[in-house]
């Protein structure tokens, strides 16, 4: 299990968990149960260099198509094919399975302007997004 | 979004106590889904899926030969509304620019109109207008002219449409009629679950099923019923987003999206609905385009590369700009990326291939024949 409480978030429902310089990237359940049902992703091509709030990835629900946008700024070096093949792992395992694309953290400090899960918890709850 | 004017249909109350996730469609609060759009479109194309549909326009045409008043109306022959059959016309203006989509029921002594629910209003204005103007009457009054009487029914029924091999299986359990002996597009009145019910074998998402209309009041009781009688054969709720992908799949172009004012029936691909061999308004104007040549068809196809396609997206062919997706979709029964677009008529036909412009990239794409989806009829034996 994930520990929910040591990753970050950021007010567009991606959650960023540290480990050493690398920081994985995926949507929040909060998030996946919005979307819902979602049926196509498609990931950066590892090698690129993506900006903290700049667009990643997509993720298409029936419905609609959500941007997802790069907690952190630095080079994406791994993308998740399990995902690409299988799109509805992200609404089954939104923290786990469900990872997106995993980024070289340039700027560390850019960590620490990411909500907890405590602030982001209340984030959602007065629905400010 | 969701504001305090919009509309409420009799079944609102059941939508909120199985937890659905509503929004706002034209003015009406209506299900977009209970669980799981995929879900629902599954169960309707395999079980059963059961709908709300109490939004849409319901008119009813009747006095002194209201037959001779929709002809000039309406595009389609109403001659092959034999009594107990329902024919399907788009309603044109002038320039025969598409009003409205329209289910015309013959119900012998009257005509019953089902309309989309955005153009309800504005097809009650036109049906009036013309009325009064092309058969003045020394009475006059609105909506009359020489004794034909429209009348809004929209209040007065809610309906719901059972959709889906199940279906009927299903509504036998509360109907005495031999439903296995009423046609595709025919009709009767009879009573479900003991209640009035104008029934159909009809529907917008191709599979086998039915459309009722019935009291307003009565209406949460017939679909926890239906509900009831249908849990053995795998029946769930479904809401708007399986309705849109399984109309879609079917084939089926969607009124103000994929259709409009701006279009007419020759762009739309809806020309088996218009007899050129009788007056109606529009003719004159479609038949000077029809000479003219045309701008634009509305074309069917799917993605060849993996991406979806969406409403407003461009279409280009070697870079220039041909055309533009109404609708698009991801294809739950056939796991492919499908949608419907204005090309221009050189890239129509099927086989003709394009680009779609998907998040700033060209992905490739084919004409194909509509349906995408057909269900496989069984061989009355």
């Amino acid at each position: 299990m994930v520990d929910l409480e040591k990753l970050r978030f950021t007010k567009t429902h991606e959650w960023l968990r540290v480990e050493g310089d690398t920081g994985y990237v995926g949507i929040t359940d909060h998030a996946q149960k919005e979307i819902t049902d979602v049926v196509f992703v498609e990931l950066p091509k590892v090698g690129c260099e993506v900006a903290k709030a700049g667009e990643a990835a997509v993720v298409e629900s029936v419905k609609a198509a959500f941007s997802i946008y790069a907690p952190v700024s630095g080079k994406i070096v791994k993308s998740n094919g399990a995902v690409e093949k299988d799109p509805s792992l992200v609404n089954k395992s939104p923290y786990e399975e469900g990872w997106f694309f995993a980024i070289e953290i340039k700027d560390r400090s850019e960590i620490d302007s990411l909500m907890t899960q405590k602030d982001y918890l209340e984030f959602i709850k007065t629905g400010a997004h | 979004m969701i504001s305090t004017e919009d509309r409420k249909t009799p079944l609102y109350e059941a939508h909120k106590s199985l937890n659905a996730k509503i929004v706002s469609f034209h003015g009406w609060l209506l299900p977009i889904q209970y669980t799981s759009i995929i879900e629902e479109h599954n169960a309707t194309r395999t079980r059963a899926g059961l709908f709300d549909i109490s939004h849409l326009g319901k008119l009813e045409i009747s006095g002194k030969d209201p037959k001779a008043f929709l002809q000039r109306l309406f595009t389609n022959n109403i001659e092959k509304a034999l009594p107990g059959k329902i024919v399907y016309s788009p309603l044109c203006n002038e320039n025969g620019g598409i009003l409205d989509d329209v289910f015309i029921y013959n119900a012998g002594d009257r005509y019953i109109l089902i309309t989309n629910a955005a153009t309800f209003e504005k097809d009650l204005a036109w049906i009036k207008k013309n009325c009064s103007l092309t058969l003045p009457s020394p009475q006059g009054g609105e909506g009359k002219g020489e004794g034909v009487v429209i009348k809004d029914i929209n209040d007065a029924f809610g309906g719901i449409a059972i959709q889906g091999p199940a279906s009927q299986q299903i509504l036998s359990k509360l109907c005495e009629a031999d439903l296995s002996r009423l046609k595709h597009r025919h009709f009767i009145e009879t009573k479900v679950d003991g209640f009035y019910a104008l029934l159909s074998r009809s529907g917008y998402t191709g599979e086998d099923g039915f459309e009722i209309f019935i009291p307003a009041d009565a209406s949460i009781k017939i679909w926890n019923d239906i509900l009831e009688a249908g849990k053995g054969y795998g029946l769930i709720p479904a809401g708007l987003g399986a309705r849109d992908t399984l109309r879609l799949e079917a084939g089926c172009p969607l009124y103000g999206v994929d259709t409009d004012e701006t279009k007419t029936p020759l762009e739309s691909g809806l020309e088996r609905a218009v007899d050129f061999n009788k007056d109606f308004i529009g003719k004159k104007a479609m038949l000077e385009k029809k000479q003219r040549g045309l701008k634009e068809i509305l074309a069917a196809f799917k993605m060849i590369d993996k991406a979806i396609p969406r409403t407003g997206y461009a279409i280009e062919k070697d870079g220039r700009k041909i055309g533009i997706v109404t609708s698009g979709t991801y294809s739950p029964t056939l796991k492919e990326n499908i949608g419907f677009g204005y090309v221009s008529p050189d890239n129509s036909k099927a086989g003709d291939t394009f680009d779609v412009i998907i998040h700033g990239e060209k992905k490739k794409a084919v004409v194909v024949e509509a349906p995408f989806y057909r269900r496989t009829r069984l061989v009355r034996g």
